[in-house]
């Protein structure tokens, strides 16, 4: 019984062995395949992380002071002049006799 | 038998030679045979970290990162060397023929040309498509402001390493948090050194610097830089410098100080620059001090706001004689006057009222002689003597603020002491700390210590009010607002004597003093257009007071 059932695995084995052939070469394109997506999708984050970065830069640059005050600049904007506080005793009114 | 013994003898040594050779191999050799293996079998690359950016407290960046590159060359992938060279020199900013002869050394496979070129140029470079020419991500400080606040920022500049290193500032004071801890990525090599696609890899994730967030207020800092800038050219100084605190929080709100420098091209400065003047540098706070030494004598009940004193002439103090600056006097003068008139003869009386125990309690307690222990990296101790060298002279001139030296902030802190109702803060820039997922980690200023009670800060703060509002500089106050301050002016030493016509003028105040929202000091060393605080460094601190009334929106009382 014992012989029957060793010398039928036997026969399979080389099947079995092709078997699992295809199958390692079908894993090892799906890994490589795989690897190949991992690398786009690592490509696009870096590229993406760049472009934020530039984007980060100009958004200071343009939201800085200095910018600000250029542009207010060019469109005409001035410094407030200095708030001048009259007392109630400088009023006209109490001058007069 | 003896030669059994023999036989044996010579196998348990030669076993215990086995022993010992082996113990050296996988004992004492281990870990450099570990490394030698690991450098034949793996690839190791350096995964930085990003340096941390600095935050003005409305979130906006003072500094920043900027993607940049290492340009590099590899000698042996080049055909034409001169016409290579020719190529790329303008664009790195380089000269041809040092190129040339960097590439033509023997035996060099790589060698790295210009560190931190920015990605415009680099575009640039990669559009000639060079053979030989590559680049390599690296980060590079970008400083939106320009160079805003760049002696409270500091500066990145290389360790002995070539790494990034911060100096000054709290780019120095913070620079682990800041620097993050760099990652690591090892991948399993073939023979030819290729990395072996389904090899062992170990990848160490960099851990980013964190972010800081000052108290630093942008608006503020600009009113100071833009005004003291204009002050030193109208009053014709040589240097300046300005604080702003909030004396509640000890939150520096701005800091300036001239000259100073472009932290993005620091090397284009001389290196007397780099270092912040208002936490580095001492200077001879003159009448400034005075509040102080009156505070003192008031939380020790020797004088009262109305004690009176005698101001008839020239007080003498051993074999010398302290006169008032304007050599006038007023008679009996009560103490709120000795402030207003800012007599010295006063403040010998108040010295002398509290004698050699109360004058050093007053300059120790407002923290005189220690660090102020504000987060910057260049701040200095400012020694004073020893309690057992002061003499009678050096006690009274320094209760009118000379032959003491102090840092300006060391004096902000002291005076906002009498602000705040009494308590010595630690000043701080940094107000809080975030990390990459969010986390944040508040700063809190600590109370040292009480200087004063709050019954005499109060006090104080209504003679120092008096002080402006009949004092020598009344003219510059903005009217309708309640501003306790006081003018100093310190003659300078030099080679051992006083130089009369070398000063250092000053200001300092709060306001509005029932609630103090800021305190500000000015100083500006050696003024030509008058020597006197109350007509140079005055000014200048009305017309910063009168901005931030406006930018606070606080209405005239």
């Amino acid at each position: 019984m014992m012989i029957r059932f060793i010398r039928s695995g036997i026969r399979i084995l080389p099947f079995l062995v092709v078997i699992l052939l295809v199958v390692e070469i079908l894993v090892t394109n799906e890994l490589a395949g795989f690897g190949k997506k991992v690398s786009q999708i690592d490509r696009s984050i870096d590229t993406l992380q760049e472009e934020n970065q530039l984007l980060q830069e100009k958004v200071a640059s343009l939201s800085s002071l200095l910018t600000i005050e250029d542009k207010s600049k060019a469109l005409g904007f001035i410094s407030s002049p200095p708030v001048i506080t009259i007392g109630a005793q400088d009023v006209a009114f109490h001058l007069q006799p | 038998m003896v030669r059994i013994w023999i036989v044996f003898s010579f196998f348990v040594v030669l076993y215990g030679l086995m022993v010992a050779r082996l113990f050296h191999w996988q004992v004492i050799r281990s870990s450099s045979l570990r490394l030698e293996a690991a450098s034949q079998y793996y690839l190791t690359f350096n995964l930085p970290a990003q340096r941390g950016a600095i935050l003005a407290s409305d979130g906006k960046p003072l500094v920043l990162n900027q993607s940049a590159y290492l340009v590099y060359a590899e000698p042996r992938k080049i055909a034409n060397m001169p016409s290579f060279a020719a190529s790329i020199s303008s664009l790195l900013g380089m000269d041809g023929k040092d190129i040339v002869s960097i590439l033509s050394q023997p035996d060099r496979v790589w060698v790295p040309l210009a560190h931190k070129v920015e990605s415009a140029r680099v575009t640039q470079l990669k559009d000639l498509k060079l053979n030989g020419l590559g680049f390599e991500k690296e980060s590079k400080r970008m400083y939106p402001e320009s160079s805003m606040a760049a002696h409270i920022v500091g500066f990145v500049g290389s360790d002995e390493n070539g790494k990034d290193r911060g100096y000054f500032g709290v780019e120095g004071y913070y620079g682990r948090e800041l620097g993050g801890k760099d990652g690591m990525l090892q991948l399993e090599k073939d023979v030819r050194g290729a990395p072996i696609l389904v090899g062992d890899t170990r990848r160490i994730e960099p851990e980013d610097g964190r972010n800081l967030v000052l108290w630093l207020d942008r608006s503020i800092q600009r009113i100071i830089e833009h005004r003291l800038l204009a002050g030193i050219a109208k009053y014709g100084a040589k240097e300046g410098s300005i604080v702003v605190m909030d004396p509640k929080t000890g939150g520096i709100l701005g800091m300036a100080a001239f000259p100073s420098y472009d932290p993005a091209n620091f090397g284009e400065f001389p290196k007397e620059v780099y270092k912040n003047p208002i936490v580095a540098s001492t200077f001879e706070p003159g009448s400034t001090f005075k509040v102080l030494v009156m505070a003192m004598g008031l939380d020790r009940n020797v004088v009262k706001s109305t004690t009176m004193a005698e101001e008839t002439g020239a007080v003498r103090v051993g074999e010398y004689f302290i006169r008032t600056w304007d050599e006038k006097y007023r008679g009996i003068i009560s103490m709120t006057d000795v402030l207003v008139h800012s007599s010295n003869v006063g403040m010998v009386f108040v010295q002398n009222k509290l004698g050699k125990e109360g004058m050093l309690q007053a300059i120790h307690k407002f923290g005189f002689g220690e660090p102020t222990g504000i987060d910057l990296q260049e701040e200095v101790p400012a020694s004073i003597r020893d309690d057992s060298d002061w003499k009678d002279i050096d006690l009274a001139t320094a209760s009118f603020g000379q032959g003491i030296a102090v840092t300006p902030i060391q004096m902000i802190r002291a005076v906002g002491a009498i602000a705040n109702g009494g308590q010595l803060v630690e000043p701080r820039i940094v107000k809080e700390i975030r990390d990459g997922s969010g986390r944040v980690v508040p700063i809190v200023s600590k109370k040292t210590r009480s200087a004063i009670s709050p019954a005499t800060a109060r006090i104080m703060t209504e003679m120092m009010i008096a002080a402006v509002d009949r004092g020598e500089a009344q003219w510059a106050k903005p009217k309708g607002y309640r501003i306790a301050g006081k003018t100093g002016t310190a003659q300078i030493p030099v080679a051992g004597h006083y130089d009369n016509k070398k000063t250092i003028a000053s200001f300092i105040g709060f306001a509005p003093a029932d609630d103090p929202k800021f305190i500000i000091l000015v100083t500006l060393r050696e003024p030509t257009s008058s020597p006197w605080g109350s007509e140079t460094a005055a000014p200048l601190f009305f017309g910063i007071a009168r901005d931030l009334f406006a930018y606070y929106g606080i209405a005239p009382q």
